[in-house]
């Protein structure tokens, strides 16, 4: 409730001051609708075009944008492109905007207003197909002029585009002849690397790899087998000597026992021993007779253990003896035999083993080989790979560009050529006339309310005795004296009638516009 | 209000022989007001006596203009002034009359002009005169405007500043009786220069001092100028004992208001007047007033 009462009262309060409002709305008025009613007319000319993104705009537009940037931004970078500095003074110059201007300051404005004024947009992403519609838009006070910029859009437009497709695709070729070159190169290099390897590593190859590994297992049962029959003969040889031994025991012994030397030694010994005892019986160990013998003994000794000792199979007298044993004979034949036989079969393993231990070694670097031919295999194959895919591009764009995506076979259609307007597109004076006025209105509310808030006054007994802090003895209803009302209803009077002047104004500015009345030539 | 005061100077002579008739005849007026002479044996003035001039007040004139008259009895404006004068009939003659000094002399201002002093203060002098035992002296002091004088369509003459600057002058030479019984008027007078100077004498104050002591029953009303108009109200404030200042609703800033009142003495008892009010407060009455 009392904010409907707070409002009522601020309403009663711009009533009460309604001169200053109206005041305030006409001087608001009269300027801004004489401005408004000056205000040159704006001609817009529209034109439709449509291009193919592929083709025209990837390469116009590349440096500007990532791929998937362009088709979202295209209006905007081709406002970009095709709005430089050095095209807008071509329009300019085309269109003879710069006979006006006296300063380069001045013209400097025009390149910044054409800049201004030219819109291009479009390339609305519902349409799937990658081709888009785009329009240029520019407004100028002359209708004619305004045409012929759009029309020098559009052909700075196509020039553009096609100039930078034939230089794309100008890149395009130089680029691929040269990688092409490279890669034959690279090409050559690795064949080379890969007959090197293959010739110095003949033997060693993967096909042959099988034949060693065969080998390998022949060498090896055929070592074991000869090491088998090595070992069995030095057993053999082993066995044989010592029946060897043996019979050489026996023989010297039996010939040592016959051995006429030996006998008569042992009968002098005997003899000896003999009178020895003799002695002995009569004297004593001191005796020099028996010391003498005792000596004569020992040498006789000594000498049958010489004799004894040359019976063997190293003295002429053993090897007498021996040869004459048969059995010694034949197992001296059968040691030499297996001797040879050892000989030979110790060879043989040598041998073996040595081809063992080869093929082994062999055997362990071929993996190794393998390894690396299958790198250079690979690399080869991979650079081989490479150089016919450049090949194959390179062919491609020579056969497109050959058989028509020709940049001068481009898809620009010109869907809505630029025409000269006849009636200009703004400005809309009939939402400014009446944007004025609601202006100057609430410019005198407005007023009125600051000088409420600054100026407060009062209009109750508890607000003014509040304030001032004296008491309020009473208050006084305002008295309608006749008079007063007289008064009131002249300046009431006064007020409406001025008040319908300015609405009058205010709808014959709008019936202009509704019927399309031209107010600026009545000015002119 | 060019028109009513031609009007009211036209009826004014054929009133004025009305009364002096009446006086001669001694007919009792309207209100049940007792005989003339009761109140004082013969001196400087009494009221209701043969005072050397009388201006009879064109009532109807003043009721199309809005002011009170003494037939009104019952209309808001009435009501309005009963309710108004009470307190300053207490401080003039009741308890509080013992701490507020001269309290019988009050003055009617405002803080800026158009606020209507002139306006409450003959409706106060109007409504007071209307008690049965009180008479009331209605004094013009703004010399500037003399608005009392020509709301009421009294013709110009002497004055309150003449008789402060003629001291050979006497009061009934100047003051005027009305056809309001109780009700005299002094205008402000012919001279306009230092005048300041005039009010803040000691004729003034001599006079002030008869005015108020002389009858226990009177209550002085000056209308004064606005507060920030002129010096002339400070110099009055000083001497009266009661201050009424009118503020206009919705048309005086508050700031203004704050200092017309800020420059008075605070000993004295001030009350406010809210003016053209919209809606009759009639619930809001004041607070208590008094001496402050």
């Amino acid at each position: 409730m009392s904010d409907i009462t707070e409002y009522l009262d601020y309403l009663w309060h711009i009533w009460q001051r309604r001169w200053i409002v109206l005041a305030a709305a006409t001087l608001v008025c009269v300027i801004g609708w004489s401005f408004v009613v000056v205000l040159p007319d704006q001609y817009q000319v529209n034109a439709k075009i449509h291009v193919d993104t592929e083709t025209i705009l990837k390469p116009l537009l590349q440096g500007l944008a990532v791929d998937s940037d362009i088709t979202k931004r295209s209006a905007e970078l081709l406002q970009k492109t095709l709005l430089t500095r050095s095209n807008l003074e071509k329009i300019a110059r085309s269109t003879d905007m710069d006979l006006n201007t006296k300063t380069p300051s001045e013209f400097e404005d025009v390149i910044w207003g054409l800049a201004e004024r030219i819109h291009i947009s479009g390339g609305s992403q519902r349409d799937r197909r990658q081709q888009q519609i785009y329009s240029v838009t520019y407004t100028d006070i002359e209708a004619k002029r305004a045409k012929v910029v759009v029309d020098e859009v559009l052909t700075l437009f196509v020039e553009e585009s096609l100039g930078a497709v034939r230089k794309d695709t100008n890149l395009t070729q130089d680029f691929l002849n040269k990688q092409i070159v490279e890669y034959e190169q690279k090409l050559r290099n690795a064949e080379e690397r890969l007959k090197e390897f293959k010739s110095k590593n003949i033997g060693l190859m993967p096909t042959d790899g099988s034949s060693y590994f065969v080998q390998l297992n022949q060498e090896s049962t055929q070592l074991s087998e000869a090491q088998l029959n090595l070992d069995e003969a030095l057993n053999r040889r082993k066995e044989l000597k010592r029946q060897l031994q043996d019979v050489i025991k026996a023989a010297t012994k039996s010939g040592k026992s016959a051995s006429p030397a030996i006998e008569a030694i042992n009968q002098r010994i005997t003899e000896m021993e003999k009178k020895l005892d003799e002695l002995l019986l009569q004297f004593t160990e001191e005796h020099p007779d028996v010391v003498s013998v005792r000596r004569i003994l020992d040498d006789l000794e000594q000498k049958k253990k010489r004799e004894t000792r040359k019976i063997t199979s190293d003295t002429a007298e053993g090897i007498a003896l021996l040869d004459n044993n048969p059995v010694y004979q034949e197992l001296k034949v059968a040691l030499g035999e297996e001797q040879t036989k050892i000989a030979a079969l110790q060879v043989r393993v040598n041998m073996y083993r040595d081809n063992v231990v080869r093929l082994e070694d062999l055997m362990g670097t071929i993996p190794k080989v393998e390894a690396e031919l299958a790198k250079l295999n690979r690399d080869y194959n991979v650079i081989h790979n490479n150089y016919l895919e450049l090949v194959k591009r390179r062919e491609s764009a020579k056969i497109s560009f050959d058989a028509g995506s020709n940049p001068d076979d481009v898809q620009f259609k010109i869907i809505d050529p630029p025409r000269v307007p006849l009636r200009p597109k703004g400005p809309n004076r009939l939402v400014l006339f009446t944007g004025i006025l609601g202006a100057g209105i609430g410019v005198g509310v407005g007023i009125v309310l600051l000088l409420l808030q600054l100026k407060p006054t009062f209009n109750s007994i508890r607000g003014l005795t509040k304030k001032t802090g004296f008491p309020v003895i009473g208050t006084i209803s305002l008295v309608t004296s006749s008079t007063a009302i007289a008064k009131e209803r002249i300046n009431l009077l006064i007020f409406g009638v001025l008040a319908i002047i300015l609405c009058s104004v205010y709808a014959g500015l709008v019936l202009t516009q509704l019927m399309n009345i031209n107010l600026q030539q009545y000015l002119n | 209000m060019s028109s009513i005061e031609k009007a009211i100077e036209k009826a004014n002579a054929e009133k004025k022989k009305q009364h002096l008739e009446q006086q001669r005849r001694d007919i009792p007026s309207r209100e049940g007001y007792a005989e003339p002479d009761t109140h004082s044996p013969v001196g400087l003035e009494t009221p209701g006596s043969l005072t050397d001039r009388y201006e009879a007040l064109n009532f109807s004139m003043l009721k199309l203009a809005g002011y009170l008259t003494p037939e009104d009895n019952n209309s808001l404006l009435a009501e309005e002034f009963r309710r108004i004068k009470r307190p300053i009939l207490q401080n003039a003659f009741g308890a509080p009359a013992q701490i507020v000094q001269n309290g019988n002399l009050v003055m009617v201002t405002s803080a800026v002009p158009g606020e209507g002093k002139t306006f409450t203060a003959i409706n106060l002098a109007i409504s007071i005169a209307m008690e049965l035992e009180k008479t009331v002296m209605l004094i013009d002091g703004d010399s500037v405007m003399s608005s009392v004088s020509r709301v009421l369509g009294l013709s110009s003459g002497l004055g309150l500043s003449d008789i402060l600057k003629n001291s050979n002058m006497r009061l009934n030479d100047v003051l005027i009786s009305t056809n309001v019984p109780k009700l005299s008027i002094l205008s402000a007078g012919s001279n306009k220069q230092h005048v300041t100077e005039l009010f803040s004498s000691d004729s003034m104050l001599n006079l002030v001092s008869d005015l108020s002591h002389r009858y226990s029953d009177r209550i002085i009303i000056f209308d004064s100028p606005p507060l920030t108009a002129s010096s002339e109200a400070r110099v009055l404030a000083d001497i009266v004992g009661q201050i009424l200042v009118v503020v206009e609703a919705n048309r005086t800033s508050q700031s203004l208001v704050q200092d017309a009142l800020n420059s008075l003495d605070d000993s004295k008892a001030i009350g406010l007047i809210l003016n053209k009010c919209l809606k009759s407060d009639v619930k809001n009455y004041g607070y208590g007033y008094g001496y402050r």
